[in-house]
């Protein structure tokens, strides 16, 4: 009986489950394909340093936009940031996409940026809508927040470092609610420069640059 | 009659690719251009050495040619499909979705989208 029972496990798969499993194979395959890989740690560590400048400018020029005198000044060294940043982000991951052989402009990055532009769009609404009331001191935790969901969720489709940096970044807006405002400027050092920093250093050793 | 409606038998099937990694490295490569040997592996989830193996056995059938290149100090290896590596997959999908059934959309969505992507020259 039990030889019967060994002949029948050794038996092959039926052609149409083999043809059912090799499919659903092909499935997770694809989906685990389709992902985001350009992301360039070079750029990230880039960005970490010029987010340690910026809030080096901030300590020893302007004071942080809700301690100064000049909060425009103070804001205009992050918006400055902001779009240093951009343009850094989308060079080193040209540089990438062009290096390992793959579309730069491709659809899952337009997929990537079509998520990540809602917590991006709250994240300036919010910003004026504090600049408007003069609560400043909430910057740090919008920032950080909308920053670190627009991470986690374009992170879905991209390589797990980049969700884990979200999450992280979620986790210090959550830690700006517990601390004085004057920590604030180390918040933002801790994650738009540390974060990027450590994220940015683990992609490029281990995922291509 | 009744020979007509029985699936085809297993050995119609390319053995090359039907093997689970070595599948999962044309399909993976069916939809990105190029990938590295570090994205491969994290895509399929498997070992330097299963990799390394399989990739090989693409190679040698000229499906998946690899390109070796230094960054910096260390080597870097990329694949891609070759016409003759997508021609090969498109036969076995062919196969494939004939011993499906035709009227499941799914089945039909996943196949489309391996097969319809351009394909890339022959290396």
């Amino acid at each position: 009986m039990l030889v019967l029972m060994a002949k029948v496990d050794a038996t092959p798969a039926l052609p149409r489950e083999s043809a059912q499993a090799s499919l659903q194979y092909i499935r997770q395959t694809l989906e685990a394909a389709g992902r985001l890989s350009s992301v360039s740690g070079g750029g990230m560590i880039v960005l970490g340093c010029l987010a340690l400048a910026a809030v080096e400018i901030n300590q020893r020029l302007t004071a942080a936009p809700w301690d100064s005198g000049a909060g425009t000044a103070a804001l205009a060294v992050w918006g400055g940031l902001l779009l240093l940043s951009a343009a850094v982000t989308a060079f080193a991951m040209a540089r990438k996409a062009k290096r390992t052989g793959q579309m730069f402009w491709s659809p899952v990055l337009r997929k990537a940026l079509a998520i990540a532009t809602a917590p991006m769009f709250l994240g300036a609404l919010l910003s004026m809508s504090a600049l408007r009331d003069g609560t400043l001191i909430r910057l740090p935790l919008i920032w950080l927040g909308c920053y670190g969901a627009a991470l986690a969720s374009a992170g879905i489709i991209s390589v797990s470092p980049v969700r884990w940096m979200g999450t992280c970044f979620m986790l210090l807006a959550t830690a700006a609610l517990f601390v004085p405002p004057s920590a604030g400027l180390a918040l933002l050092a801790a994650g738009f420069g540390g974060l990027h920093l450590a994220f940015g250093s683990y992609i490029y050793w281990r995922r291509d640059g | 009659m009744a020979k007509r409606h029985l699936p085809p038998p297993p050995s119609e099937l390319d053995q090359l690719i039907h093997e689970r990694l070595r599948l999962g490295i044309i399909c993976a490569l069916a939809v990105q251009e190029s990938l590295t040997f570090t994205e491969l592996r994290d895509v399929l989830q498997t070992t330097d050495g299963n990799l390394s193996v399989q990739a090989r056995r693409l190679e040698e059938a000229g499906d998946v040619p690899c390109a070796k290149r230094f960054r910096g100090r260390k080597p870097q290896s990329s694949y891609k499909l070759t016409a003759r590596g997508r021609s090969a997959l498109d036969d076995y999908l062919q196969v494939l979705s004939e011993m499906l059934p035709a009227s499941a959309p799914k089945n039909r969505a996943t196949l489309a989208r391996v097969s319809l992507r351009p394909a890339t020259a022959e290396s």
